[in-house]
């Protein structure tokens, strides 16, 4: 990611005559990297949808508090994470399932999914990531997919570079089991 | 994709590009399949035990099995400009710097205080304004002071708020000077103290 072009276009939705404009460029530079950080994390489309969509509402109303003293990309993430936690957290809320079951009902999102097939590899790997704690499971999925360093996921989770690459480390180990068990 | 790029990058940067996309016309050979698996020996090698990707996951590579609907990036922005302009009101935002304190924040504690002041200002009015009438006086003998003689008390005093009603049942049979003075509130205001000396004195 451009930082210099991610100061253009703040400079440019700071005026009144450009926001727009920029805003969209906003959207369109960084919308696959999130939607895909949200659909890994929230599984079907729809869901991706409206958080990314609420994602970019927050940022349109905060970006002008926006000090600059992080990069844009990892401002952009940290919302886009907690907004997709706060999904995951609501839809168990209002589910009547347990705890455990709510996290069937995201496996059974992904079972549901078009094209399905719980015996091809990447389908298997989506399986065994959720089977992880969903804080393990973001931690995974910007480090394995995203190739996020751990400096900058160290700021987007507000968690030690330490502990990130142990939580991964387990992450691995615990998707690695799964695949050799399934 | 079986590697990361970072090793694809080491392997650029290193100047082994011929690792990567190896011809067979060269005059060296190589095993059959010797590539797919390389980049993650190379890993294994470069990458700290921690970030080592057992081969069961290495072989998996970075694919996920999920698809968009055709067109849904190019009319993402459009919807959300949309959204941007019906939705006035502000909403609540991640941080990436600590958290502060609301600016309001300040604002509701004054408030806050100034409506337990005045609460507080409240019950002691009440409570001084029951001292001072239907006699039951916490001050003993105020009661008995003349009128005129309280009067002249509390100007002297320079008590210099308005009377705007007097209880008669506070001083029974009296007249009063103060005719445009609040009693009543300049009794409120003197201290109890000074109203008991007064008292003490007069009587």
């Amino acid at each position: 990611m451009n930082a210099s072009d991610d100061t253009t276009l703040l400079q440019a939705f700071r005026n009144p005559d450009t926001r727009e404009k920029a805003f969209a460029g906003i959207i369109k530079k960084y919308q696959e990297k999130l939607y895909w950080h949200v659909r890994r994390m929230v599984i079907q489309h729809e869901d991706a949808d409206d958080v990314l969509q609420n994602v970019f509402i927050k940022v349109w109303k905060g970006l002008d508090k926006f000090r600059e003293d992080s990069r844009l990309y990892t401002w952009l993430y940290r919302i886009a994470t907690n907004e997709s936690l706060s999904f995951l957290e609501n839809q168990k809320k209002k589910s009547t399932l347990s705890i455990d079951e709510g996290d069937a009902g995201v496996i059974s999102k992904l079972q549901a999914e078009k094209d399905f097939d719980g015996n091809k590899a990447v389908w298997k790997l989506q399986l065994a990531i959720q089977q992880l704690p969903e804080k393990q499971r973001v931690v995974f999925n910007l480090r394995y997919f995203d190739e996020m360093p751990y400096e900058e996921m160290s700021r987007v989770l507000d968690t030690s570079e330490g502990a990130l690459k142990a939580s991964f480390h387990h992450a691995v180990k615990k998707i690695e089991a799964f695949i050799l068990d399934h | 994709m079986t590697q990361t790029p970072e090793i694809q990058e080491e392997l650029r940067a290193a100047g082994a590009r011929a690792l990567l996309e190896m011809d067979r016309s060269l005059c060296f050979s190589v095993p059959e399949q010797y590539f797919s698996g390389f980049p993650e020996r190379v890993m294994q090698r470069t990458m700290p035990e921690s970030e080592v990707l057992p081969p069961t996951m290495s072989a998996l590579g970075k694919e996920h099995p999920f698809a968009a609907p055709a067109g849904y990036f190019e009319q993402l922005s459009g919807h959300i400009i949309k959204r941007v302009q019906q939705e006035p009101t502000a909403a609540s935002v991640v941080s990436m710097t600590p958290r502060r304190k609301n600016r309001f924040t300040n604002y509701i504690l004054a408030a806050s205080v100034a409506a337990l002041a005045a609460l507080i200002g409240w019950y002691v009015w009440q409570w001084n304004d029951h001292v001072v009438t239907e006699g039951d006086f916490s001050i003993t003998g105020l009661e008995k002071v003349p009128g005129d003689s309280l009067e002249a008390f509390l100007l002297e005093a320079e008590y210099t708020a308005r009377i705007d009603e007097i209880p008669e049942t506070l001083f029974p049979g009296q007249s009063l000077v103060l005719e445009t003075a609040s009693l009543e509130h300049l009794l409120n205001e003197m201290p109890d103290e000074d109203l008991a000396f007064y008292a003490s004195e007069i009587l």
